[in-house]
């Protein structure tokens, strides 16, 4: 069975208790538009500042009803399989006893899996197709679709699409509050969902990698969503309001930098996912850039990417996205395989983190 | 989409020969396309994504002039599964008492 928004809050708090040892409950400050609190569970042995971070969020998108599941389900693996000093098996791919202990002692997991449990509240009980998080309609707009704000449109990266691409390039973002999927809300970061999200990023500058996780394609993201990426010239990127007219365009010979350093920490970051999924049941996710068919802005994972290139002091973070299956809410049977599958990427890259990203083994 | 609150809604397989085509098809008929619209190569060489449409969408994206260069195959009636889906959610709370918690699904070995 699915969990419910409750029961997921219900699930940490209880993991929290069953460990207090190896865990270390967290609780963002923003109450949602409905006055639901959320909840981020460090799983680790060592203290907040002791250990670098990942954070594994969940559930920015309502409708899409495996990826917080997926969340709960390897906290409570990873802590189990600690607590009885076993490894953990999924399917095809296996971690061993001396794995899991090394996994929490080296690296701080903060897992946030319900992000927006107004959304998911109202897709499980009254709209399945629902995505937003559930701000009120504008004043004057009555129609069920005015209501919420698409989360993963709503972070501030190059938030306002209108005045940052090119006319022609069709972001896939709106400024039309009655926008079903894809509003980027009234302002950026205006969301108490997303406020949350940049909070945990400023509170715990040790996290160095963020995994938001989604469904379905599958696929797994890397850097950048908003422009092909070119590592030739450094001026070229989202700070650069020169390029404000020409953002976004495919093969104009413009794009988002990223050194070849980074992309290919990137890429092979994202691969270590990949196999480690691919393990499980031979189903290929494939890794691609985040930038497919078309830009998007306001998007978690460029977020986070982009923090240290506008603040240099700030820790630079490796973002991807997970997108997880292929249809958003499958029968539970099939859910609990691609729990699975989302399970064993995050234990892959936790522990292959340290290792591609400082290269100590190149 | 308040026109729309009763119908269902479909989830479509998108495949054509290559990028362009597959973009000017959503270009024109503008479909919900998921989380990021990315495209993934299909096994026969082309290039696909799932989109989602309503069921009068449906039938105006086939008569699409880009859908001569596409072809659309409905695979989920999501409206239709997710009442489905409903029935597999958690009702009240199965970790209310505080010694609950949940089991992952990791094999422990
Ligand atoms: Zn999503």
């Amino acid at each position: 069975m699915y969990l419910n928004v409750t029961e997921i809050e219900s699930a940490i708090t209880n993991l929290n208790v069953a460990h207090p040892e190896t865990t270390q409950l967290i609780e963002p400050p923003h109450a949602t538009h409905e006055g639901r609190t959320t909840q981020v569970l460090r799983v680790g042995t060592r203290a907040a500042d002791e250990a670098d971070g990942i954070l594994a969020l969940g559930g920015l998108h309502a409708r899409e009803w495996v990826p917080p599941d997926a969340l709960v389900s390897l906290a409570a693996d990873l802590l189990e399989a600690h607590a009885g000093g076993t490894g953990l098996r999924y399917g095809g791919t296996a971690f061993t006893a001396a794995q899991i202990a090394t996994l929490l002692d080296t690296v701080n997991l903060f897992f946030f899996p319900c992000a927006n449990p107004d959304g998911r509240a109202h897709s499980q009980t009254v709209a399945g197709n629902w995505r937003k998080n559930r701000r009120p309609a504008p004043p004057g707009l009555g129609g069920p679709s005015c209501v919420g704000v698409d989360l993963n449109r709503n972070f501030d990266f190059l938030w306002d699409h209108t005045a940052k691409f090119a006319a022609d390039s069709d972001v896939h973002t709106s400024a039309d509050p009655c926008d079903p999927q894809q509003y980027r809300g009234p302002a950026v970061a205006s969301e108490p969902e997303t406020r949350n999200v940049v909070w945990v990023l400023d509170t715990f500058p040790r996290i160095r990698w963020h995994v938001d996780v989604h469904s379905a394609v599958p696929v797994i993201l890397h850097s950048w969503g908003d422009d092909q990426n070119q590592s030739t010239k450094s001026a070229d990127n989202f700070t650069n309001p020169a390029l404000d007219t020409v953002r976004g365009r495919r093969n104009d010979g413009i794009g988002e930098f990223i050194t070849t350093h980074d992309l290919d920490t990137a890429v092979r970051l994202a691969q270590r996912m990949h196999d480690a999924i691919f393990g499980v049941r031979s189903f290929d996710y494939g890794v691609e850039q985040a930038y497919g068919l078309y830009p998007t802005s306001g998007a978690s994972d460029d977020y986070a990417f982009s923090r240290h290139v506008v603040e240099p002091d700030d820790t630079k973070l490796f973002a991807f996205t997970i997108e997880c299956g292929t249809s958003q809410q499958p029968t539970f049977g099939e859910a609990e395989n691609v729990i699975r599958e989302v399970s064993a990427g995050l234990v892959a890259f936790a522990l292959g983190a340290h290792d591609i990203t400082d290269g100590t083994h190149p | 989409m308040s026109e729309h609150d009763d119908e269902p809604v479909y989830r479509c397989h998108v495949v054509a020969a290559t990028t362009d085509a597959l973009r000017e098809f959503i270009d024109e008929v503008r479909p919900d396309t998921g989380c990021r619209p990315v495209a993934r190569k299909t096994a026969d060489g082309g290039v696909g994504i799932d989109v989602y449409l309503h069921e009068s969408r449906l039938a105006q994206a086939r008569s699409a002039k880009s859908a001569a260069a596409v072809d659309i195959t409905p695979v989920e009636n999501t409206t239709e599964n997710w009442q489905a889906r409903t029935r597999e959610v958690g009702q009240g709370n199965r970790f209310a008492t505080r010694g609950d918690h949940p089991h992952g699904l990791g094999r422990k070995e």
